[in-house]
């Protein structure tokens, strides 16, 4: 949904299902902003986040997309360098907000 | 179970292999019998065997076929189930975003799940709209009607699609489901019905709702981790239906446990009195539930502060834990309670009350660093020790605010 909606406002947009993918397509590509959600198929996503910062060292600005609400994950993500969490349910506007805000630098 | 569906197929072919195979067992076993009493011949004993093997042989080829069948089709199925959701989903974000016209005809279930996939998801505008379609598209009633399977795991799958879908109309129906013998349906009808009533604009109808949601939670016998997720699920709403369930004189305890539990996670003011009352209950895990709110909803009213100081004297554990780890909400004066209660036999009231010194910042610092050098029991001591090696440093927690 997400893609489509990054897509119709006029961004090129590369889906990853698992954290194996999103290592493959980070490896392959540089991007301006990354959505990631923490519910991936073969881990969370913070464990794709903490590759990114510290293996990667790559600076992009990562936006975390989740249902989780516990203050402890949120905590954790922005330890682990995520410039800005937001819980589900959100507006695809908000997304869209945060995602030019993030790539304007 | 590695069946999701095709029960009766399965059921059939079962039946089939299993009479075919108690046939040939009983040929198979007069055969034996007679040919041990002499009265057949060793060519129809011989014969009788070798149809037994054929028989089984088929049977046991007809199960794996269907077993293996079963498996490539569930992929397929699978496969065909995502592909329609997947174009569903793209179907209604072109709907709900780029002004595509909306289907008029009956949704199929893919349209259904993946417009609740969607009502999960968004919020603000899109959240709205597509409360619009499910309206429009009546699917309150269409699953409605549905909770009239006899099938129980249909009925389970129906209500996990109301909590998604919250509408309105369905609210009688779930109440009525609230009612229903088996727990898993009372737990998921709880849980339908909170989510839809957080919908519900405030006023009199949300009110009404739940009063009545109250009302079938103590009818419900739910466990206490259940009704504090009803609560927690309320949002907005939790409030009023929490007020009216504490309101009640002759409240279960596990209502009221939950009901004090939920306050506390959602740090609802307003409910200083059933606070205090909570300390002298004489249901320890009231009078503990009651002392943990108190901490977390972080104010101290005037007539819950003898219960807060009588808790750190509690003969059950679980209770003087609460009263430590909320003692710093009674300043300073908790001092000497938290100093006594670092000598606690149990570690677990010893930790909490060595981070409850922490909160009360400098007086309670300087506490521990004396505790940990003159405290009288060795155990105080070391806790104290071991809470400020723990804690960050004061200019962190300073950065960190």
């Amino acid at each position: 949904m997400l893609e489509l909606a990054l897509e119709l406002e006029g961004h090129a947009v590369t889906t990853s299902r698992s954290v194996a993918d999103g290592r493959r397509a980070l490896a392959a590509t540089t991007f301006d902003v990354i959505l990631l959600d923490l519910g991936l198929g073969d881990g969370s996503g913070l464990d794709l986040l903490r590759y990114i910062r510290a293996e990667l060292g790559c600076p992009t600005p990562v936006l975390i997309l989740s249902g989780q609400r516990q203050r402890d994950t949120v905590r954790r993500a922005q330890e682990l360098g995520a410039a800005s969490y937001l819980m589900k349910p959100f507006s695809p506007n908000d997304v869209l907000g945060y995602v030019e805000k993030l790539a304007a630098g | 179970m590695w069946r999701r569906y095709g029960d009766g197929v399965f059921a059939v072919l079962a039946l089939t292999v299993f009479t075919c195979e108690a046939v040939v067992l009983g040929v198979l076993t007069a055969s034996a019998v007679l040919r041990a009493t002499g009265t057949s011949r060793p060519e129809t004993a011989a014969a009788v065997v070798m149809m037994t093997l054929i028989i089984t042989f088929i049977s046991l080829t007809v199960v794996t076929a269907y077993v293996l069948a079963y498996h490539k089709m569930s992929e397929r199925r699978e496969q065909l189930h995502a592909e329609r959701m997947q174009h569903w989903t793209t179907r209604w974000t072109k709907i709900l975003l780029a002004g595509e016209s909306q289907p008029n005809a009956y949704l199929p279930d893919e349209a259904l799940d993946a417009l609740l996939s969607l009502r999960d998801v968004l919020s603000g505008t899109e959240g709205v709209r597509i409360a619009t379609l499910l309206r429009q598209y009546h699917v309150g009633s269409r699953l409605s009607h549905r909770l009239h399977s006899p099938k129980q795991l249909k009925r389970l799958e129906v209500l996990e699609a109301l909590a998604r879908a919250r509408t309105p109309e369905a609210i009688p129906d779930l109440l009525v489901q609230l009612e229903d013998p088996e727990p898993r349906i009372r737990l998921l009808a709880a849980r339908a019905l909170a989510r839809t009533i957080a919908t519900l604009p405030p006023g009199s109808t949300r009110d009404a709702v739940a009063a009545s949601l109250a009302g079938a939670l103590e009818r419900a016998a739910l466990p206490v981790g259940v009704v504090e997720q009803v609560f927690l699920l309320l949002e907005d709403a939790a409030p009023r239906t929490l007020r009216i369930l504490l309101d009640h004189d002759d409240l279960s305890p596990t209502l009221r446990r939950a009901a004090l539990e939920a306050i506390g996670r959602l740090g609802l003011p307003g409910f200083d009195r059933d606070l205090a009352a909570a300390g002298g209950d004489l249901e320890p895990n009231i009078r503990a539930a009651g002392l943990r709110a108190l901490g977390e909803v972080g104010h101290l009213p005037a007539q819950a502060a003898a219960g807060l100081r009588a808790g750190f004297a509690d003969a059950v554990e679980f209770v003087r834990i609460q009263a430590s780890r909320s003692g710093w909400l009674l300043g300073e004066a908790a001092i000497p309670l938290l100093w006594s209660a670092l000598g606690d036999r149990s570690w677990w009231v010893r930790r909490a009350a060595g981070e409850a010194l922490l909160r009360l910042d400098e007086p309670g610092r300087e506490t521990l660093e004396r505790a940990g050098r003159e405290h009288h029991d060795r155990y105080a001591r070391e806790m104290a020790a071991q809470t400020l090696r723990d804690a960050p440093a004061p200019e962190q927690v300073g950065g960190a605010a």
